[in-house]
């Protein structure tokens, strides 16, 4: 192992310990899972690797290494329950300028519109309405900038739960040497929403930071970690395989949730490329039964 | 109204029951009420559509508390107080009437909006040997639990609208994540999708 890779895993090992204190989440509205089956495939630990549409959602500072795409994504996401969630993103380099060595574009923007929907069991349905439009710099090849702006509402009929916002996300990456980057996520340091009584609230503030090992005979790895209900209460691990004869990737990943009683899940995926242009993703997330259960993701991207 | 037995309003006044005309989704009602005086030879008996189901003692208190089966559908709850006076049995005239509905197709209910103090109430459908509830936020991270391990036809879980942590829960929506066990080691699992509201009344 060399020594940046020895000195990236103690300083993951030195966070670890953090994970015992469990707190639980507060609950809140507008909290939706990240987009698309390529990242769930491996259980989320993407911010420092993801490159494509799925960005947007996930770390914006990559969009500046993604191709002008767009996607469909859809995931019951509570089984059982009638909860639901469909996405769709665009994303586009801005202009012709390129980064010379890298081939990132040195301005990149995405949109994403998301729609949560949830059967509340008595004939009424809440709903939840998102759209995100996200922007990354890339001045020189080392290092990506990018900051991302939400508005969200929510319907529902229910007595006082009508409600709107907005919250605003920054986000960096770096690329540390051709094989390893890292990227800091900072989701939520500016959001506010209010109820039609007037009663205003936050969303809680997350950060995430990843590192990312490419190329280890042809396959990627990621750990991330994640701060949020005041406390280290995710770590997530992924690995993706590239596209197999040109066509199949594999991914696996695995999550450790300690916000309340620490649970793990385990997460595979896998996507099929077709002429080069069209992409059709699938994940598992297998978490506990007494969770959420199995989830089936879907997503579909077009490379244009 | 009860076979074989004298009705005596004058030496034993009716026992009076909690008020309630409406619809249940748990197969249970405990029925509370009061007698006016303490008596030691004495007990209320809890009639439903008429027929004895249950009794209870009013020996130390004048207060009493009995939970009962119910039936699909309607059930008419009354109670009358039996006494010995002078050797002979008396009841008491029938208390106010008691109407419960109970609806046995649902079987996990959650109040809408849920308000702090509410409950997420649990009908199996058979006897169970036990019941874990687990609340979480829509990204799947715990809110709050609760487990009952005394084996039952019902669980009825009061949540305070605190936390693990014992902090408030913010306003939205949430899902509830219901394991009931049963003595042969099957179990199922139900999820319902909730909206919490910390400033709704119960």
């Amino acid at each position: 192992m060399s020594r940046r890779a020895a000195m990236a895993a103690a300083a993951l090992c030195m966070l670890v310990p953090a994970l015992a204190r469990a707190d639980s989440s507060e609950g809140g509205a507008f909290m939706l899972p990240g987009y698309g089956a390529r990242a769930w495939g491996m259980a989320g630990a993407v911010i420092a690797r993801v490159d494509d549409e799925s960005a947007v959602d996930w770390n914006p500072a990559g969009l500046s290494l993604a191709r002008r795409a767009a996607g469909l994504a859809y995931v019951e996401l509570v089984p059982e329950s009638f909860v639901t969630q469909a996405q769709a993103v665009f994303v586009t380099p801005i202009g012709s300028a390129h980064v010379p060595d890298s081939g990132a574009s040195r301005h990149a923007a995405g949109a994403m519109l998301s729609t949560l929907s949830a059967d509340l069991g008595n004939g009424d349905t809440y709903r939840e309405n998102h759209l995100r439009l996200a922007y990354a710099w890339c001045p020189q090849p080392l290092v990506s900038f990018a900051f991302g702006g939400q508005a969200f509402m929510s319907r529902s009929g229910v007595a006082d739960f009508d409600a709107w916002g907005t919250s605003v996300d920054m986000a960096a990456r770096l690329a540390v040497t051709r094989k390893w980057s890292a990227a800091v996520v900072a989701r939520n340091v500016f959001s506010r929403y209010s109820y039609n009584d007037d009663r205003d609230q936050h969303k809680d503030a997350s950060y995430v930071v990843g590192l990312a090992r490419e190329g280890i005979h042809g396959v990627g790895l990621e750990a991330d970690m994640v701060y949020i209900h005041e406390g280290w209460h995710h770590a997530l691990f992924g690995v993706e395989t590239d596209y197999l004869f040109g066509v199949l990737a594999l991914r696996g990943g695995a999550s450790i949730l300690s916000a309340g009683e620490t649970r793990n899940s385990f997460s595979f995926g896998a996507s099929a490329l077709a002429a080069n242009r069209l992409v059709l993703h699938y994940a598992a997330t297998l978490d506990e039964d007494e969770a959420f259960g199995t989830m089936h993701r879907f997503s579909l991207a077009v490379r244009l | 109204m009860i076979a074989g037995l004298a009705a005596a309003p004058a030496l034993l006044a009716p026992p009076v029951l909690e008020p309630f005309d409406g619809g249940t989704h748990t197969s249970s009602y405990l029925v509370e009420g009061t007698v006016d005086t303490l008596r030691l030879d004495s007990k209320v008996l809890i009639l439903r559509n008429d027929v004895v189901i249950d009794s209870a003692a009013t020996v130390k208190t004048k207060s009493f508390s009995v939970r009962i089966p119910l039936l699909p559908g309607k059930n008419t709850i009354t109670a009358v107080r039996v006494a010995v006076i002078d050797s002979v049995l008396q009841v008491s005239p029938p208390s106010n009437a008691v109407h419960v509905n109970f609806v046995e197709t649902e079987t996990f209910f959650i109040p809408v909006p849920f308000p702090p103090g509410g409950s997420f109430d649990l009908n199996p459908g058979r006897e169970a040997s036990g019941a874990t509830l687990r609340v979480y936020d829509m990204v799947g991270d715990e809110v709050a639990r609760f487990e009952n391990r005394t084996p039952r036809s019902y669980y009825s879980f009061i949540w305070d609208g605190l936390n693990g942590g014992s902090e408030a829960v913010r306003r939205g929506p949430l899902i509830a994540v219901a394991v009931i066990d049963y003595p042969d080691g099957t179990h199922d699992v139900r999820r319902r999708a909730f909206l919490f509201d910390p400033g709704a009344s119960r």
